[in-house]
């Protein structure tokens, strides 16, 4: 049940992305859950929109494969979803087995397995639901059934330290992916509220075997949210998920030359960039306090390549307000060739047209022109997925 | 071909000579070179498209044509008077600095401020917070600031660690690590965000430095790539020659890690641990340098040093050093002896009491308690009178 995807048969030992992605909302032993309270809870709740941010992250990879700089193989996929979404997204129900202890364990070994077998395989892993940040680059990942009586607190629980460790070449698995991209996309819960003691006994992912020379390419997308909720809209999907699938769409794209011509590539360090922006613009749409920080090993690699270039949502501004009245505006591209012409006054002001991203030409012109405003010409190069333009007339 | 030049105009000495990198793209936005600022590139005829891009978010751009008889030319790239800082001396701030989520400075006018901030309190401690032997010093000096929303206090290079803390009422104390040491001193930034609460920033005075960190901590890791490789942050210089700046090292070391360009690295690490016995970071750095190596007991030996060193100036570096410590502490005895793996889970036991107050998404070490060497997240009184140090409260306004 785990494997939504499977086509090692089909695609023999060429070079493959394997995916492991996890998200849980509902969990068993929190508040509300359908299972006997947790000893300790740590004042954390149900989560609603971690499972479904999984899924839609599962449901890109499957629907942009051809985006990718080389064939899904495999995407393993561990759903705990919470009533809410089952009722947005019914096609939750019964995709995925839960995302308990034993299934995350026996499905990260299994996508280890397959992603030892040829060093120019690509790893992916996204996890979205309840963590603990013990370091930048250490989360601790709280799995369905977190909170069941025996063991440790953190029993049913995992992290990234021993996942990372376990995916780095080494004498056992020489041919390791040497690209690998973790998302881990979870709530910071206070880890003061933790003892040291139970910090440390979480239940390892794999194993302890020390690495050879690590040369892998692996970035940690870490979302950083402070306090123990998630940052996510009810029923739908994180904010930082709704960032990446963003990004992966386009808002990270950056031009590339290829083949003589330019291609727009989504690459580890595009992706970094552009999630700070989105992920500004989401805070000031939701009013949200989301951040983000890139751990692990952020050596550049491809993620996904675009079919044409993005296109970016401009938004034109005249600065003073009252110089609307007078001020006409043109925009070129970079042939110089006229693709606004936009006579005064701008309305709607600010004015937002759709273009595909590249460099453009403003100019604001006064007619007739006024004793404290003059013309104004700038250059931009409009980035996606959104940028904005100012156009000050008055010096 | 015509040879181009670059040339940055910031309007401030203290950012004037940054070694920014520059973007050249054909129209159709081929990139044609990404070079710094100091240096020059050869260009066919044509048109080309010129930017830099600051950490603040500011780019400046510029359009160059090139002829067949085109003499070698300087592209000057300037900020528009509205972009431009508005004073010299919050320049680094202004160019450099990041908005954090929620940060956002609302003059007093428009929040309708019945009064100015209650109390706000800057002290300044050193010593070893690990070793106990932290207290507070005297030495601060005036700040800059006129009441408009953002004070700046300069701090003079010393060879012991230090700490800046900021205490205000209702909010956590925090304390920041000093970028300071091998002859460098630094820059802190109080800026107020809110009716109630100011943050604090701190710059390196090496910019160079300064900037490579901004651009790690936005995301801007082409940039990052490209400003690591300035002479100015060249190992040699900033470990080797007089007027070695070892903190600058630590920066560029953190950013090689982070961009997993571990040939870079060479002797960088070994070199900044053994030259500069007094920093926490070239432990950390040289722990993960040779981890990543597959040297594991070497790695560990260096990371052990930690307990005598004190905690990294540096975020990442506490981040390297509790993340392999927990695994070499979890790790069986085929691999380290059991004292030492005894000691490894000392370490990790102590760096986590103040990694669970840490905020990773600073660069520096920044981390919450009114007594550095215990942190907590505790909200102080409404009266922080009973605290020494100095009070910055008008400074900021």
């Amino acid at each position: 049940m785990a494997l939504l995807v499977d086509r090692r048969t089909e695609l023999g030992s060429q070079p493959v992305l394997h995916a492991l992605i996890g998200g849980v909302s509902a969990y068993r032993h929190l508040p509300n859950g359908s299972g006997e309270p947790a000893a300790k809870d740590f004042g954390m709740q149900q989560l609603s929109s971690t499972a479904l941010a999984a899924f839609k992250m599962a449901r890109w990879l499957l629907d942009h494969q051809d985006r990718l700089p080389v064939p899904l193989a495999t995407c393993r996929l561990l759903l705990s979803p919470s009533p809410a979404e089952l009722q947005v997204e019914a096609g939750l129900a019964g995709l995925a087995d839960p995302a308990l202890l034993d299934n995350f364990l026996a499905a990260a070994d299994a996508w280890r397995e397959d992603c030892s077998t040829h060093r120019d395989n690509i790893a992916l892993f996204y996890f979205a639901g309840h963590g603990v940040q013990r370091s930048r680059d250490d989360a601790v990942l709280l799995l369905e059934d977190f909170g069941a009586r025996g063991g440790g607190a953190l029993r049913n629980a995992v992290d990234t330290n021993t996942l990372f460790s376990g995916m780095s070449p080494s004498a056992g698995r020489p041919e390791m992916a040497r690209t690998q991209l973790f998302f881990v996309d979870t709530c910071r819960n206070r880890p003061a509220e933790f003892s040291n003691t139970e910090l440390m006994s979480t239940t390892p992912v794999f194993d302890i075997e020390l690495s050879d020379r690590d040369d892998r390419r692996a970035p940690i997308f870490y979302a950083a949210v402070p306090g123990s909720l998630a940052a996510g809209i009810r029923g739908q999907q994180t904010l930082f998920s709704l960032a990446l699938l963003a990004c992966l769409d386009g808002a990270a794209a950056e031009p590339v030359e290829e083949e003589g011509g330019v291609r727009w590539h989504v690459t580890v360090h595009s992706l970094s960039e552009a999630l700070d922006r989105e992920i500004k613009e989401l805070n000031e749409q939701k009013h949200a306090d989301q951040d983000f920080t890139v751990g692990g090993q952020a050596k550049e690699a491809m993620i996904c390549v675009l079919p044409e270039p993005p296109q970016v949502e401009l938004v034109l501004e005249i600065d003073p307000l009252d110089a609307l009245p007078v001020t006409h505006v043109k925009v070129r591209d970079a042939s110089l060739k006229l693709v606004c012409n936009l006579k005064a006054p701008l309305a709607p002001h600010p004015f937002q047209r759709s273009l595909p991203a590249g460099i453009y030409q403003f100019s604001a012109q006064i007619k007739p022109p006024g004793d404290s405003l003059h013309d104004v010409q700038l250059l931009e190069q409009l980035r996606p997925s959104r940028h904005h333009v100012k156009l000050k007339v008055r010096p | 071909m015509s040879i181009v030049r670059f040339e940055l105009q910031l309007g401030a000495q203290e950012v004037g000579w940054l070694d920014m990198p520059i973007e050249v793209r054909r129209p159709d936005l081929r990139l044609v070179a990404h070079v710094l600022c100091s240096q020059a590139v050869e260009l066919d005829p044509g048109t080309y498209f010129v930017s830099t891009r600051l950490p603040s978010g500011l780019e400046l751009s510029q359009r160059v044509r090139i002829s067949k008889r085109s003499r070698p030319q300087t592209v000057t790239l300037t900020p528009a008077a509205a972009e431009s800082s508005p004073d010299a001396w919050q320049a680094v701030q202004h160019y450099l600095g990041r908005q954090a989520p929620g940060q956002r400075y609302e003059q007093p006018a428009v929040l309708g401020l019945e009064a100015a901030l209650p109390q706000l309190t800057l002290r300044i401690l050193s010593g070893n917070v690990l070793t106990g032997t932290l207290q507070e010093t005297q030495q601060i000096a005036q700040p800059q600031g006129t009441g408009d929303g953002t004070a700046r206090i300069d701090v003079q290079a010393s060879d012991v660690l230090m700490i800046a803390q900021l205490l205000q009422p209702g909010q956590p104390a925090v304390n920041v690590a000093l970028p300071v040491g091998g002859g460098q001193g630094c820059s802190i930034f109080l800026t107020r965000v809110s009716n109630q609460r100011v943050t604090i920033d701190v710059y390196l005075s090496n910019t160079e430095a300064d900037l490579l960190l901004r651009y790690r901590e936005r995301g801007m890791l082409q940039q990052a790539i490209v400003a690591s490789t300035s002479d100015s942050l060249s190992a040699e210089r900033l470990l080797l020659l007089k007027g070695a700046d070892p903190v600058a090292a630590a920066v560029g070391a953190y950013t090689l890690l982070r961009l997993g360009d571990l040939e870079r690295l060479h002797t960088w690490a070994q070199n900044l641990y053994n030259r500069f016995e007094w920093l926490p970071d070239g432990a950390a750095i040289l722990g993960e340098h040779l981890a990543r190596a597959g040297q594991h007991r070497e790695a560990l030996a260096a990371l052990l040093e930690i307990e005598q060193r004190g905690l990294p100036l540096f975020a990442d570096g506490l981040s390297f050093a509790i993340d392999r410590l927990r695994l070499y502490a979890s790790a069986g005895e085929r691999y380290f002896p059991a004292a030492q793996r005894e000691r490894a889970q000392g370490l990790v036991a102590e760096l986590q009491r103040f990694a669970s107050f840490v905020d990773f998404t600073r660069a520096l070490l920044t981390w919450t308690g009114d007594e550095p060497a215990s942190p907590d997240a505790a909200v102080l009184a409404a009266d922080i009178s009973v605290y020494n140090g100095l009070d910055v409260r008008d400074y900021v306004g």
